[in-house]
């Protein structure tokens, strides 16, 4: 059995940014001794203040923030006009030096919110306020990028020491200051984040990512993020965008690390692996869409690997007790399958850690499991399911191994021995519902035979999203001959028209065609009961998957509710004359 | 039709009639979810995935328009996910200069399990003391085998025609590179 734990990179991580700080000043120092008198040198540690969560997750203890250094951060010695006198790396305990400063200079500190590293490992995480009122926004990369300044001093004639702090700005029952450690505290996060990976691949490059964090980040408005209508905290896949709440009167996010790194989970979905993820609204307890649960499973699972703590927590407005946790180690809520997000984010923590829960006795370690979603799990024929995850992690273990797999899955209610397959063609589970939900792959031959496929609402709730189980369907696709298909999918369920011209009362269906994780084409238009393409060539022989949906299931300011709680269509893919 | 819907998203404040319970109004068409950005498919580039939500939805309905000194009500519809069971709701108001508690109203309310899958309902009464965005947070508590769960919702009552208020936080300033930063005052020692 594999023992590899994340801290092990720690050390190596910690040499590389030392050789960063270089002992003081960094790369693109540009000032040095021009007087020929004495040089002295800067030296101190820059911090933070990082806040907890109170017990059982009741609201952030803002009256007792914890000192953390920042580290991996950019730091600047300023001049008193501003100019850059030298810049350096934060090491592991925030410190830093600046070596070679002209006695009787005036400067002062900066710390940019942002990792940069090059070469191999290589980073660059950067965060911004996107907020931006003033009608003619620049572009989001180019935002004010958070800086945390000291106040210009003398220098004198003797080396100064001098530590920089960002606080809370909390006054007590409210915001009273500027929130300066707010964006250092998810910088830091992300730290560790890095660090986690860096553990299983030590030369890990990667790509650039803009955090944004605002105090106008509201979670009562969606819509406009130019005005901070996050609606809640998210990461656009494709963008490497990653937005957080920061509202005091609504929801803040900066000191809930495990909603961070959940996020940012998705990040690494998105550049180091893959994620067929449709995104959306879900609640803890709910029969999710596959690739949807193991998504956001994997964003839990990797909060709890990256942080070692396997209590996620999501604390509510600034100064109320509210929030809520869940255990990434025990946590069970809602139906247990292949659909609960919190069920498989248990299976891959359990895999991970080293702690026996009862029904957790082992640990495979994060290597593999790194493996598995940087190798197979991006580059697989089915989508990202925590069937494609667990068959291909199943499958690069020894027997040892794979009976602690199965055992993990078994306990979730989740197919496992030699019956698992990244297909779940031996799935049983259908979490209560009795149509439409397996199997979870529909095979069909596109050979102009029409498929009836029907999808329902039943599990869906207040938020109506569209993601529950049974709402969307998978197809597997064989192909017989390689050309370009003609494809067809016709409502064949009615949907009588109501009274109200404003209602979006037909049927709106959509489908998405992927050879593996190359997406070929997709039908989405808003025509009514129908959608049609033609297929770039399909080639005879290769399995290709497709992603169907009735639209108005979440067409949530559309769709009236006399609209049909179950929709079938006829599904056809024609060789094209 | 383009299904990067985000600006649409703005307009959400939108018909939720489809809740299927039918102690609900079918007057209360506009119910707001408390979730309110986050159902919108993937555009060209992908998906918007977002951090979860508690073991309850809680949907709300603002009735009438909002006047100083004049108490309103707040619609609540209120479903855990994890089933039928008992929820406490605890309402608090930030601000005791922007609104309060009209007289009547409990400031924590348990509602019994539902007898269906659908909603429980509740309305909360609280009056307005000035114009502005005034925010109602309604905390909602359930019990499960991993102990006591809270989510807390935020709801915002425009009173007047005066604009969200927003904070400052820093100073936008332009470095030695012309890029733009927001410098925020540090301590020292």
């Amino acid at each position: 059995m594999i023992v590899l734990r994340g801290r092990l990179a720690l050390t190596a991580l910690s040499l590389v940014a030392m050789a960063a700080c270089g002992g003081g000043k960094g790369g693109n120092n540009n000032s040095g001794n021009q007087g020929g008198g004495p040089v002295l040198t800067v030296s101190g540690t820059v911090n933070y203040e990082f806040v907890r969560p109170n017990a059982n997750c009741n609201g952030l203890n803002l009256d007792a923030p914890v000192l953390r250094p920042i580290r991996g951060a950019t730091v600047q010695l300023l001049g008193s006009s501003d100019a850059v006198l030298g810049t350096t790396i934060s090491g592991e305990d925030g410190s830093y030096v600046f070596t070679n400063i002209d006695a009787n200079t005036m400067v002062r500190l900066r710390v940019r919110a942002e990792l940069k590293q090059q070469g191999a490992p290589s980073w660059d995480v950067e965060v911004r306020d996107n907020f931006d009122d003033s009608g003619n926004p620049p572009p989001l990369g180019s935002r004010p990028l958070y800086v945390a300044d000291g106040s210009l001093f003398n220098i004198g004639s003797s080396n100064a020491s001098r530590d920089l702090t960002a606080t809370t700005g909390w006054g007590g029952s409210s915001y009273t200051g500027a929130r300066a450690a707010a964006p250092f505290a998810i910088l830091d996060t992300i730290y560790t984040a890095i660090q986690f990976v860096l553990s299983a691949d030590a030369t890990a490059n990667f790509p650039a990512l803009d955090v944004f964090w605002s105090v106008n980040n509201t979670a009562t408005v969606s819509g406009d993020l130019d005005a901070g209508e996050l609606g809640t905290s998210s990461y656009f896949t494709g963008l490497q965008e990653l937005f957080l709440l920061g509202d005091a009167d609504s929801d803040t996010d900066e000191f809930d690390d495990h909603v961070v790194l959940h996020e940012w989970g998705h990040y690494f979905e998105d550049a180091f692996s893959r994620s067929d993820s449709r995104g959306g609204a879900h609640n803890i307890g709910e029969s999710l869409e596959a690739a949807l649960a193991f998504g956001e499973a994997w964003g839990h699972a990797f909060a709890a690997m990256a942080l070692d703590e396997p209590i996620y927590c999501d604390t509510g407005p600034a100064g109320s007790s509210g929030g809520f946790s869940l255990s990434t180690e025990t946590g069970n809520f809602g139906v247990p399958g292949w659909f609960n997000e919190w069920g498989i984010a248990t299976v891959i923590y359990d895999l991970w850690d080293t702690d026996d829960d009862g029904s957790d006795n082992g640990s495979i370690g994060w290597g593999p499991i790194y493996n598995i979603m940087t190798g197979p799990q991006a580059s697989g024929d089915a989508f990202t399911t925590v069937f494609s995850f667990a068959a291909e992690l199943r499958a690069a273990l020894n027997a040892q191994g794979q009976a602690f797999i199965d055992s993990q899955l078994a306990r979730e209610n989740i197919v496992s021995g030699n019956g698992l397959d990244i297909w779940a063609s031996n799935e049983t589970n259908n979490a209560g519902v009795a149509q439409d939900v397996l199997p979870l792959y529909t095979d069909y031959t596109a050979d102009g035979s029409v498929l009836n496929v029907c999808m329902n609402n039943q599990l869906d709730g207040l938020t109506r999203d569209g993601n529950n189980v049974g709402e969307d369907r998978y197809l597997r696709i064989s192909v017989p001959l390689t050309d370009e298909y003609d494809v067809v999918m016709a409502a064949t369920t009615p949907t009588p028209a109501t009274a109200d011209p404003g209602d979006r009362d037909q049927s709106d269906p959509d489908f998405y065609i992927y050879d593996g994780p190359q997406e070929l084409i997709r039908g989405w238009s808003s025509d009514d009961n129908l959608e049609t393409a033609r297929t770039p060539t399909l080639q005879a022989g290769t399995t290709y998957i497709a992603f169907l949906e009735e639209w108005r299931f979440q067409d949530v300011d559309g769709a009236p509710a006399s609209f049909p709680s179950r929709m079938c269509f006829d599904v056809s893919f024609t060789p094209t004359p | 039709m383009n299904r990067m819907i985000f600006p649409m998203l703005a307009l959400l404040a939108t018909a939720l009639s489809a809740c299927g319970n039918g102690s609900v109004d079918e007057s209360d068409a506009d119910v707001t979810p408390s979730t309110p950005a986050v159902n919108f498919k993937p555009g060209a580039q992908g998906g918007r995935t977002v951090k979860p939500q508690g073991p309850v939805s809680i949907a709300y309905k603002i009735i009438g328009t909002p006047i100083v000194g004049q108490p309103v009500g707040v619609d609540l519809q209120v479903q855990s996910t994890l089933g039928p069971q008992p929820i406490t709701l605890s309402y608090r108001v930030n601000d005791s200069t922007a609104m309060e508690f009209a007289a009547s109203q409990e400031a924590r309310v348990s509602i019994a399990a539902s007898d269906d899958d659908g909603p429980s309902v509740q309305q909360v009464q609280v009056v307005p003391l000035r114009e502005g965005r005034i925010f109602l947070n309604v905390s909602a508590t359930i019990e499960t085998e991993d102990g006591t769960m809270s989510t807390v919702t935020a709801i915002p009552i425009q009173v007047g025609a005066a604009l969200r208020e927003t904070t400052e936080n820093g100073e936008v300033m332009t470095d030695e590179n012309g890029e733009l930063v927001r410098s925020l005052p540090a301590n020292e020692n």
